[in-house]
């Protein structure tokens, strides 16, 4: 009996202490969410549409073809785009709410503390302040009916279907969504492109290096002479009447002698004083906390187009491939709308009711970015209390706001938003800085995207290109009648001191007035008086080959435009390789000599061939034919591995993966002594261009030449391919950056991982420590043949066939056809209702 | 009148309490024997544990707890307390497959749902086998 009573008590104390752990642990919420059966992951596993939706705005049918993309057909465009926002949000819910909450600072609200500074950055931005004001303007024009049926039809998915799994992993249901939500995507999209603190970060990197170094390293101008609109461009394209010669003008001249001024301010700005000390917005901290917001490294684009003198079917080719953050699902989403207005099939953004880059029966549009500063920085003067700013020579109080920032399983946080007359007020660690930013008011963008899906040619594009104020954009166009067309969109502003137009890449001093936009209202309705206007912006229309990948404009520009281009590796093999096509020389181009076709250009999007080892490996394999023999020989059989690579980023080639480790130590032992002095951290180097066009002089290489730097960096790449075991670059350049947002928490989200090719510099481009890359490829005909691929699928539903489905055609690039056609069968259909 | 009716009532309530507590002890011997039935020969065995396995799957399809409830029951319709944890053992392999039918196409990505998958794969075993421990304090 002893022994039974002890056997019973052990089990007992057994079973309590079993159930108590995974009663009153974090085992019981495991449990609630994964267990079998009764797990409430596993509701989402088994999502399936409703056959049949009942629509306020009337019929339509929606069919998913066998890639997953949602193909929607209406008599009625209102009809056809309440099916748009069901579709999308069956397919994309989740990734519309991270944005939004993201764009409003609502993040933590359902992550707790950790994104609590990610909010508060959003919510001192204010984007929803300007998504609504956008929205308000929207809602007056044909775009703002649609945009309302597509909020109704993502509120249809919301309110009867089920959620997606992570819906069911942070146990909450999302807000209604509105037509102000979709405007903050375009406000995300805008920043996310032209979002840019990089005066700041000169100005933190001039006050610590020395003036020379600063300049060889930022350089404002790149030297080469590939810009978008090279001397052939200019030479044959047609201009707009009114638009002046941008190949002979002189950018500070050209601008006009207006003066500056604020809407609400005055235009006085001699009685200004000058009181602000444009270092004060200077700071380590407040430069870091901002540069987190910025564009991601590597943000970029390539687009091309070769008119019908150069092509096998006399159509013109427009390829395009955007080189945004790659991510599970990916940022961009397919899908087709078939009405009596339009038939349009291509990418668009999760929340975004219309295709952004695609194609309909009369053209094709794409968008790289142009690297525009439209976005300035004001430092202020600003009393003890930090409640007054000085401007217009008077103490003016902060426009002041309230804002709660709500955390799960945390204390909310109440911060104050603060206003200037030129837009959010920015703080860290003691540091100030007024942010004007383009995107900051009523945009006309929705409308603008809205009309090119109806477009009907090449004038009807341009016509709306009018209302496209932001983001900066290189739009590139070709029509089916064999038109071509590139404008930069988006405002431009014109900043002048004392009546001299001058560049934006400085701080202002806001109370002095300095370098106001005319025309600008933050958080109202602008009437741009003061930016460039349309005709004077940078465009070519009838161009017979031009190309973009981020590079330089022009050389000689109208207006000031920027300074942050990409380094034009991409863009001059572009341009290298079309110009070869067409004069027929190679293997390069279609079956006609000087002709391309469909395939050409996507094995140009594919093409992995780095002009940094042109520029770098005579240098780097001159010193190690100068340096010592090294004891075990190792250098000398990386020299012979370089010296017999192909140049070519492949996944299978030891002699990238040598180069691109070794580009990468190359830079960092360059400038790493002076940075760790400055206490200038990785987020600061240089780009490439810059490191492999310093002079030997130059004084990062007082203390070991560039030669020295060159052997040095060899040995660290192949000190550190033997730590990690790599033997060729696919094992090092891999899709691992390709991430969910619950990557750390829900690893399984994330794509399989697998070996790429191409490289930060390669027209095929991927950058493996960003996960930048080709967010989206297509090459389309107008008119004609039109192929596409996402990298990963077109559905965000972790459990859908579609998911990643896309991603092993992505990494070989075999696009599928864009065909605005499908025999499909129809998956809802919407009836006539008001349920 | 309501004198009498309650000592009547107090009196009768008395006599049924002793009747009542006679047929719990006939009742619980039933059980007894009915249980006894249930772990020694195989026909009763095999409905009883089909019922258990029936209940526990409905709890689990409600609750996590209802892989314990299933586990106990099956635990309960066992002979001893190691065969109460094979039974356990066998509802939760029941309990799996049940699962896998339920996700259809979709079982081959829970697989791939690492680590999920092996959370999942744990409590539908150490659930059950926790509860049917209860087997043992009899």
């Amino acid at each position: 009996m002893p022994s039974d009573t002890t056997r019973r008590g052990v089990i007992a104390g057994a079973l309590a202490a079993g159930i108590g752990g995974l009663t009153f642990t974090g085992a019981r919420e495991l449990l609630e969410q994964f267990a079998p059966l009764s797990g409430r992951a596993w509701d989402a596993a088994d999502r399936t549409p409703s056959s049949t939706v009942e629509s306020p705005y009337g019929e339509a049918t929606l069919r998913f073809d066998a890639d997953g993309v949602p193909h929607v057909e209406a008599d009625d465009e209102a009809a056809a785009y309440f099916a748009v926002g069901y579709a999308q949000a069956f397919d994309r819910l989740f990734q519309l709410d991270l944005q939004r909450r993201v764009m409003r600072g609502q993040l933590s609200e359902v992550v707790g503390e950790a994104t609590l500074e990610d909010d508060e950055f959003h919510a001192r931005m204010d984007f929803a302040g300007a998504a609504e004001a956008t929205w308000e303007h929207v809602a007056e024009t044909p775009a703002g009916r649609l945009v309302e049926a597509y909020a109704d039809g993502v509120n249809r998915v919301i309110e009867t279907e089920q959620l997606p799994l992570e819906f069911e992993l942070l146990d909450y249901e999302p807000r209604e969504w509105t037509p102000v939500d979709s405007m903050l995507m375009e406000k995300q999209i805008s920043w996310d492109l032209t979002g840019n603190f990089g005066e700041l970060r000169t100005a933190l990197v001039a006050d610590r290096l020395d003036e020379g170094v600063a300049e060889d390293l930022y350089p404002e101008r790149m030297d080469h002479d590939v810009p978008i609109l090279r001397e052939e461009v200019l030479e044959s394209a047609e201009r707009l009447d009114g638009g002046g010669d941008e190949a002979n003008t002189d950018a500070a001249d050209a601008s006009g002698a207006t003066t500056a001024s604020i809407e609400g301010g005055s235009s006085q700005s001699d009685e200004r004083e000058r009181g602000a000390d444009p270092d004060a917005a200077v700071g380590a901290g407040l430069t870091r906390w901002l540069s987190k917001y910025e564009s991601p490294t590597g943000v970029g684009s390539n687009s091309w187009v070769v008119s019908g003198e150069h092509t096998e079917s006399g159509l013109p080719i427009v390829a395009y491939d955007p080189h945004l953050t790659l991510m599970a699902p990916p940022l961009w989403y397919e899908q087709r709308v078939e009405t009596p207005e339009r038939s349009v099939r291509g990418a668009t953004f999760p929340g975004v009711p219309f295709v952004i880059a695609g194609a309909n029966d009369a053209g094709t549009w794409s968008f790289t970015n142009v690297g525009a500063d439209v976005l300035d920085c004001y430092a202020y003067e600003i009393d003890d209390d930090g409640e007054r700013y000085r401007y217009d020579g008077e103490w003016r109080e902060f426009e002041t706001e309230l804002r709660t920032l709500d955390v799960a399983g945390g204390d909310d946080r109440d911060i104050t938003l603060r206003k200037t007359v030129h837009g959010p007020l920015l703080e860290r660690e003691g540091r100030t800085v007024g942010v004007a930013w383009t995107g900051h008011t009523a945009t006309r963008t929705t409308e603008a995207i809205e009309e090119y899906g109806r477009s009907e040619g090449l004038e009807d594009l341009l016509e709306s290109t009018r209302k496209f104020d932001l983001p900066t954009q290189n739009l590139v166009y070709a029509d089916a009648d064999g038109r071509t067309l590139y404008y930069a969109t988006g405002k431009l502003p014109i900043r002048e001191i004392d009546g001299e137009a001058v560049a934006g890449n400085r701080i202002f001093d806001g109370s002095a007035g300095e370098g106001e936009w005319e025309g600008f209202t933050p958080f109202g309705e602008s009437s741009w008086d003061g930016f460039v206007p349309f005709a004077e912006k940078p465009h070519a229309i009838d161009a017979n080959v031009l190309a973009t990948a981020n590079q330089r404009v022009v050389d000689d520009p109208e207006h000031y435009v920027g300074v942050d281009y990409a380094a034009p590796y991409r863009g001059a093999r572009i341009y290298d390789r079309l110009d070869a096509a067409l004069e027929g020389a190679g293997d390069d181009g279609g079956d006609a000599p000087g002709s391309t076709d469909l395939e050409f250009h996507r094995k140009l999007q594919a093409d992995a061939y780095d002009l940094r080892a042109d520029q770098l490996l005579p240098e780097l394999l001159a010193a190690l034919a100068d340096a010592d023999a090294d004891t075990d020989g190792r250098l000398e059989d990386a020299a012979a591995t370089l010296e017999g690579w192909d140049r070519g980023m492949d996944r299978d080639s030891e002699g990238a993966l040598v180069f691109a480790r070794w580009m990468d130590h190359f830079r960092r032992l360059t400038v790493e002594p002076q940075f760790a002095d400055a206490d200038l951290d990785e987020s600061h180097y240089p780009g490439d261009w810059a490191v492999a066009t310093l002079d030997d002089d130059s004084d990062l290489y007082d203390d070991r030449s560039r030669a020295e730097t060159m052997v040095a960096a060899l040995e660290a790449a192949l000190e550190e391919l033997d730590d990690e075991g790599w033997e060729r670059y696919g094992d090092w350049n891999t899709t691992r950056a390709i991430e969910h947002p619950f990557a750390v928490e829900a690893p399984f989200f994330d794509y399989d991982e697998r070996p790429l090719d191409g490289s930060r510099a390669t027209v095929n481009n991927y950058r493996v420590a960003s996960g930048v890359g080709a967010s989206w490829r297509m090459v389309v005909e107008p008119g004609g043949d039109a192929t596409a691929i996402l990298p990963g699928g077109n559905s965000g539903d972790y459990f859908s066939a579609h998911y990643g489905d896309q991603l092993d055609r992505w990494i070989e690039n075999e696009q599928k056809p864009m065909e605005r056609e499908t025999d499909a069968d129809v998956a809802v259909e919407f009836t006539e209702g008001s349920s | 009148m309501t004198g009498p009716d309650s000592s009547d009532s107090d009196a009768s309530g008395g006599a049924s309490g002793a009747a009542g507590s006679s047929a719990t002890d006939t009742l619980t011997n039933r059980s007894a024997v009915a249980l006894e039935r249930v772990r020694t020969e195989p026909g009763p065995h095999v409905a009883a544990v089909a019922v258990a396995v029936a209940l526990g799957l409905l709890a689990s399809w409600l609750h996590w707890a209802g892989l314990l409830v299933g586990g106990a029951l099956v635990g309960f319709t066992a002979p001893s307390l190691p065969r109460a944890v094979v039974g356990g053992l066998g509802f939760g392999a029941v309990a799996l497959v049940v699962f896998a039918l339920s996700l259809g196409d979709a079982t081959l990505t829970v697989l791939e749902m690492t680590p999920v998958v092996y959370l999942v794969v744990a409590s539908a075993f150490g659930l059950p086998v926790l509860g049917s421990l209860a087997r043992g304090l009899e």
